[in-house]
């Protein structure tokens, strides 16, 4: 009886990694790998939906080389690039501002806290579409309050403000994100280090730059690398904002992608269209994730 | 170098008042311990002195000067920390050069102390490490490292050696007693090990729930506790505390508790009110069970029972019943004892303490 037991659990042991990789495994082919795979091959192929009647034909790496006759894409590429820095240089700076008060004042209450969470919860569509509202040059309440002020009402989202008014309401939408890691990473740091300093005499921006700042540095890196691929991801709060416009000013790459998939149902160059932002993904934040294994050296 | 005052000091933290008026004066290049059970507000006054901690009530005062509104890196303070709280990016060098680059000493300056200190500590080789490549014993000395260069007029100590193993615990014990005597710096020093106490300390604060209860030298704690709770806390085993009353035998003061009487010496507690309930203190090292003929007089030699031998190498210690009364007997050597066996022990009566049982202050 107990060798019976100890044999099974002996099977189990050796068996378990499976066991227990099992789940991911699974999950993550049939929901990364397999697409992906999918992907791949059909980004190879021209694929149009609306033209039924033509086969989907094999023409190699044609879509990828279309890229450099492009125009759109250029433009695309050039505006999630304004659209990543905007969103992720206003989230890091914000963020640590943001938690360094909270952290300041509150220490461990946390109600506060939650508060400022909040955004979050909400669903980004819903964002988008409160901001609209918001934002609307005839009764949007924005304009409604700089009028009071003595300021002429503006066209958030025309030409010329829609880019900046859709990284403001993106970094609204997420700032609590990169407030709540670099939170968690502010009360992670041990007070006795502030302790030794106060008494070495280190002034605030002393204390800032060689205790808060260095141990903080893990904490900066994640909110970079999750900001940055977020940002090159950016769709849903433009879509609901200005759908990419006017004309293409806020159509930042996945828009693009897109428009070229399900306006213009080229699956093909769409499919060709996403494995360019996978790789400049990769490209940005490969080398942060390669640090972030280095850290305490 | 500098002599600390602490007059009528109080820390509350909201409605609860966790230090109770400290009234302390420690010399100057005194080395001063602070001891007393966890939650007693050692860190708490500690943290107080180097302006880690408001003071909310009375005042402390470092060399001349008033410091319940100096920030602390103005008090010329230096502290240890228990986790030692190295700044993690910094090389040995720079955790160590720190506070004198903080205060603009010249860099040639700051070079020499540095060398200086990793010379006296040993570190020399481990100048350009970061604290995560050291071994406990070193990030330990690195600490004191940091605390030296700026030759404070107080070195504060916060369980410094609480994370060592107690091998190195022993060995950096030691090495503290040495830089003291080379520095001669006014210290002041946390910890709960009473060994540490016993041994580093000129004299020894004994707290409980934020009150003082006696300051004395690491003798005078031992042999003459000021309360029950200091003779029980100071020593170990602590010591031996049985409910007893004074009463006159034949003229001569005496102890009696159950069937145990003994006659007082003659120069002790000789005024104390006849019939008078007390509590008997006496160390465990005060009862002799080995050639107890020749070092003990003859009135304070009973018959005992063994309960209990242990033996823990060098010394002993045996639970005796002596005339229905239990004593823990703290002996040289290993006694081949065993429970049941019968044996002649000698009190060291001239070392008694007696307690008042309502107070359980020491009567003096
Ligand atoms: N920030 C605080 N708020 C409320 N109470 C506190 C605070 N800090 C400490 N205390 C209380 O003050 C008392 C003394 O704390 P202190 O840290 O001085 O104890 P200690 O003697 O150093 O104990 P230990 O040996 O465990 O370090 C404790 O009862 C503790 O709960
Ligand atoms: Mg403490």
């Amino acid at each position: 009886m107990a060798d019976t037991i100890s044999q099974i659990r002996a099977a189990f042991h050796r068996k378990s990694y499976l066991f227990f990789l099992g789940p991911s495994l699974i999950i993550m082919g049939s929901l990364t790998l397999y697409p992906m795979v999918y992907g791949i091959k059909l980004s190879l192929t021209r694929y149009n939906l609306v033209r039924p009647w033509i086969p989907k034909t094999f023409v190699g790496l044609k879509n990828f080389t279309d890229f450099f006759s492009d125009e759109y894409l250029v433009k695309s590429l050039w505006v999630t690039f304004k659209f990543a820095m905007g969103t992720v240089a206003l989230q890091v700076f914000i963020g640590l501002l943001v938690a360094l008060v909270l952290h300041q004042i509150l220490k461990k209450t946390s109600l506060l806290r939650f508060m400022v969470l909040l955004p979050m919860l909400i669903v980004p569509v819903v964002t988008g579409i409160i901001w609209r509202l918001i934002l609307n040059d005839t009764y949007g309440v924005l304009n409604w309050i700089i009028q009071w002020l003595g300021i002429a009402p503006q066209l958030w989202l025309g030409p010329d403000l829609a880019l900046i008014t859709v990284i403001i309401v993106e970094t609204w939408a997420w700032l609590p994100f990169s407030i709540l890691l670099f939170s968690l990473g502010l009360s992670s740091i041990p007070e006795q280090y502030y302790e030794a300093a106060a008494i070495d005499g280190a002034g605030p921006w002393r204390t800032f730059f060689t205790i808060t700042l260095p141990n903080l540095r893990w904490t900066l890196f994640i909110v970079l690398v999750f900001k940055f691929s977020d940002a090159l991801k950016a769709f849903d709060t433009i879509y609901t904002l200005t759908g990419g416009g006017p004309g293409i000013a806020t159509r930042a790459l996945a828009l693009y992608v897109q428009n070229r998939g399900f306006t213009d149902f080229e699956i093909g160059y769409a499919m060709a269209l996403s494995i360019l932002v996978l790789t400049i993904s990769f490209i940005i934040i490969g080398p942060f994730i390669s640090r972030l294994d280095k850290q305490y050296e | 170098m500098a002599q600390v005052k602490l007059n009528n000091v109080v820390k509350n933290y909201g409605n609860v008042k966790v230090v109770h008026g400290a009234d302390l004066l420690i010399d100057d290049s005194e080395f001063i311990v602070l001891v007393g059970p966890s939650g007693c507000g050692k860190s708490t006054i500690l943290r107080m002195i180097a302006g880690l901690e408001t003071i909310s009530g009375g005042e402390i005062v470092i060399g001349d000067q008033v410091v319940n509104r100096v920030s602390p890196k103005d008090r010329n303070v230096a502290m240890v920390f228990q986790n030692y709280a190295l700044y993690p990016h910094m090389t040995v060098r720079e955790n160590m050069a720190f506070g004198l680059k903080m205060a603009k000493e010249p860099r040639d300056i700051i070079e020499k102390k540095v060398n200086q200190a990793a010379a006296t500590l040993e570190l020399g080789p481990y100048l350009d490490r970061k604290p995560a490549a050291l071994s406990g014993g070193q990030r330990q000395r690195v600490a004191m490292g940091r605390a030296i260069v700026r030759q404070p007029d107080v070195f504060l100590f916060d369980e410094p050696l609480s994370n060592l193993d107690a091998q190195l615990r022993t060995q950096m014990r030691m090495e503290l007693k040495k830089l003291h005597l080379q520095f001669k710096t006014t210290t002041i020093y946390v910890t709960h090990d009473q060994i540490e106490a016993m041994t580093l300390a000129d004299r020894i604060v004994i707290l409980k729930d934020g009150y003082i209860q006696q300051v004395g030298s690491p003798i005078e704690v031992f042999e003459r506790p000021a309360n029950v709770f200091v003779a029980q806390f100071i020593g170990n085993p602590p010591m031996n505390i049985i409910k007893g009353k004074c009463t006159r035998v034949n003229g001569a003061m005496t102890l009696v508790a159950g069937d145990l009487s003994l006659q007082l010496p003659e120069d002790k507690y000789q005024d104390i009110a006849e019939g008078k309930s007390v509590l008997i203190g006496i160390r465990p090292d005060g009862i002799k069970v080995r050639d107890v003929e020749h070092r003990i007089r003859e009135e304070w030699r009973k018959e005992a029972t063994v309960n209990v031998a242990e033996i823990l190498g060098g010394q002993s210690l045996l639970e005796l019943n002596i005339s229905n009364n239990r004593f823990i007997a703290e002996v040289e050597g290993r006694m081949k004892l065993h429970p049941g066996d019968k044996v002649t022990v000698g009190f060291e009566l001239d070392r008694v303490v007696l307690f008042d049982p309502e107070t359980t202050e020491a009567i003096a």
